[in-house]
């Protein structure tokens, strides 16, 4: 059995009692093992700076910098570096938050011998086996060849095993979402859901409500019972996208839960315990907004244990033409049609492009070369006209639906000649529905009745868009 | 706890077991001093401490002992904790360790 021992591996022990601390010192020796063992989270750190250990034990309580606080500062600087959790104490909440914070595994004095010996080289092995196939499995979604995204989904892929909470940075359009469910797949939750949520798509009240959940009758409107996001993603991964825009208030609930992992739907005075794995997302300095006083402090250091940054498309350039083509092949596949691909001049510039909108940009851009082109090797035409259409802020999706939607009802409305009746049956729906439609972009469909007088005023109701967003009852 | 408390051990941490009683049986005098000055935050940590560390060893009674010294420091139970401190002492006199 000695020979299967991992024997070059080298072990940091940490525990303010000495008795314990010379026992498991001697525990793993005699399993051959080579051990530093300290008496404080601070004597742990000095080593720290020296040397790496393969793996890092460590007592929970103890005076100045305890467990947690050495976990959180270990993964700091070194996300995927091990850390077992020894406690005295068999709380079920120390457990879960040391969990959250990455630990490998949390054990519970008196420790027995060979299940500890066991504890560690199942630890040490998950360390050294998994990696040689994952490398290439990891993040299939996300196209790259440059060597700063290389150097960034190793860091992920590591950080996906350990089930600690991951703060993705990066400017619009970079792919953290596609990150998160990356880290999502290759962790232990895969098989539970990944369910993302957009923190600034929605005002404070419905957002606090898909969260956390309310009970029937909570609010006007709550007809029926609702779930909530963090109990739909128990076992899984809950993804806050631009968790910089939640509503200061709502950050102290979600930092409640973080702190527990319960949560209390809206008109309940139940906590219902959650097993969730968070990443969030944001396009802010966060570290700004929390130094103007929009973003909580205490919040920002549980979300941000591991921060991950996505680069932008200007700092990965040799990623443009690899993606170019792998939106090209699939334009094609939804076309059912062979790709097309851009010729030199046009490849040039895309190469060389600003691209603000980073990949999400520069898929729009693609898409609509590959669409308008009609012959098969696009030419610089329109890579000039696309990248030019192409100011600086992209819509989101939905900005883009209403915009769309707007404009349809308007020339709906148009063609029919302000009959809402008409207009409805035009647009495939009942009047009450095409009302509300309307409505919602407070159009007023008189404005569209044809006076035989003021000819004019039709063509050019549209100079005058209200807002959208002002109801009309 | 029993008159002849006669332990098997590994043999090789005997040496970390035998000094881990001799430093409890030096530990004694302290223990009955904080029950004496009825400081019953110490006691329960010593008691803690105690349940772990000698449960990690393999002393399954002293392990025990340690918890009941805790839950006396908890409860504020001065009582309880001399018996148990006394049961503690007694032990720590009879127990012998054999190498397995």
């Amino acid at each position: 059995m000695a020979d299967a021992k991992p024997r070059s591996a080298h072990l940091l022990v940490v525990d303010d009692d000495a008795d314990h601390l010379a026992l498991i010192e001697r525990w793993l020796a005699l399993e051959g093992f080579s051990v530093t063992a300290v008496g404080s989270g601070e004597k742990a750190l000095a080593v720290l700076e020296s040397k790496r250990p393969d793996l890092v034990i460590t007592d929970l309580v103890m005076g100045g910098i305890d467990g947690l606080r050495l976990l959180r500062e270990i993964h700091r600087h070194d996300p995927v570096l091990p850390v077992i959790i020894v406690s005295g104490q068999a709380g079920i909440p120390e457990a879960v938050r040391a969990t959250h914070l990455g630990a490998s595994a949390f054990l519970t004095k008196p420790i027995q011998r060979e299940g500890f010996i066991a504890e560690v080289e199942q630890v040490l092995a998950d360390q050294v086996g998994k990696d040689a196939h994952e490398v290439r499995d990891f993040a299939p979604k996300i196209i790259r060849r440059s060597q700063v995204m290389a150097e960034l989904l190793d860091r992920a892929r590591l950080v996906a095993r350990v089930d600690t909470t991951v703060l993705v940075t990066g400017e619009t359009g970079t792919g953290k979402e596609l990150l998160a469910e990356a880290i999502h797949a290759a962790s232990g939750r895969s098989e539970a859901p990944f369910v993302a949520i957009n923190c600034s798509a929605l005002p404070e009240e419905l957002l606090e409500s898909e969260l956390f959940g309310h009970e029937k009758g909570a609010f006007t409107g709550a007809m029926t019972r609702h779930e909530g996001l963090f109990q739909a993603a128990n076992g899984g991964t809950l993804f806050l996208d631009e968790i910089g825009d939640m509503p200061l208030s709502l950050q102290a609930k979600l930092l409640r839960v973080l702190q527990d992992f319960k949560v209390r739907p809206v008109g309940s005075t139940k906590a219902i315990p959650v097993d969730v794995r968070i990443i969030s997302a944001t396009h802010h300095n966060l570290e700004e907004l929390v130094q103007h006083g929009d973003f909580r402090e205490d919040l920002f250091y549980r979300l941000s244990v591991v921060p991950l940054h996505m680069p932008s498309l200007r700092e990965r350039r040799e990623d443009i033409a690899p993606l170019t083509t792998h939106f090209l092949d699939r334009v094609a596949a939804r076309t059912a049609r062979p790709p097309k691909r851009f010729a030199p001049d046009a490849l040039r510039q895309l190469l060389h492009a600003e691209l603000p909108g980073n990949v999400r940009q520069l898929q729009n851009v693609v898409e609509q070369c590959s669409v308008l082109s009609p012959s098969d090797v696009i030419s610089p035409a329109f890579t000039t006209q696309a990248l030019h259409n192409r100011p600086s802020n992209i819509p989101t999706l939905d900005e883009a639906k209403q915009s769309f939607e707007r404009r349809y009802l308007i020339s709906v409305l148009r063609a029919a000649e302000g009959n809402v009746t008409t207009a409805a049956r035009m647009a495939g729906r009942n009047r009450t529905e095409f009302y509300k439609l309307v409505g919602r972009y407070a159009l007023d469909p008189a404005q569209f009745r044809r006076r035989k007088t003021s000819k004019k005023d039709d063509e050019t109701d549209e100079e005058t868009p209200p807002l959208m967003g002002q109801q009309m009852e | 706890m029993t008159n002849q408390a006669v332990i098997p051990v590994d043999a090789d941490i005997m040496d970390l077991a035998e000094e881990f009683l001799r430093k409890r049986r030096q530990a004694v005098p302290r223990i009955l001093a904080i029950i004496a000055a009825n400081d019953m935050g110490e006691l329960r940590r010593i008691g803690h401490e105690l349940k772990g560390t000698a449960g990690s060893y393999g002393f399954d009674e002293l392990s025990r002992a340690g918890a009941a010294l805790e839950e006396a420091a908890v409860t504020e139970d001065a009582e309880r904790a001399r018996d148990t401190a006394n049961r503690i002492a007694a032990f720590l006199q009879q127990v012998a360790l054999v190498a397995r």
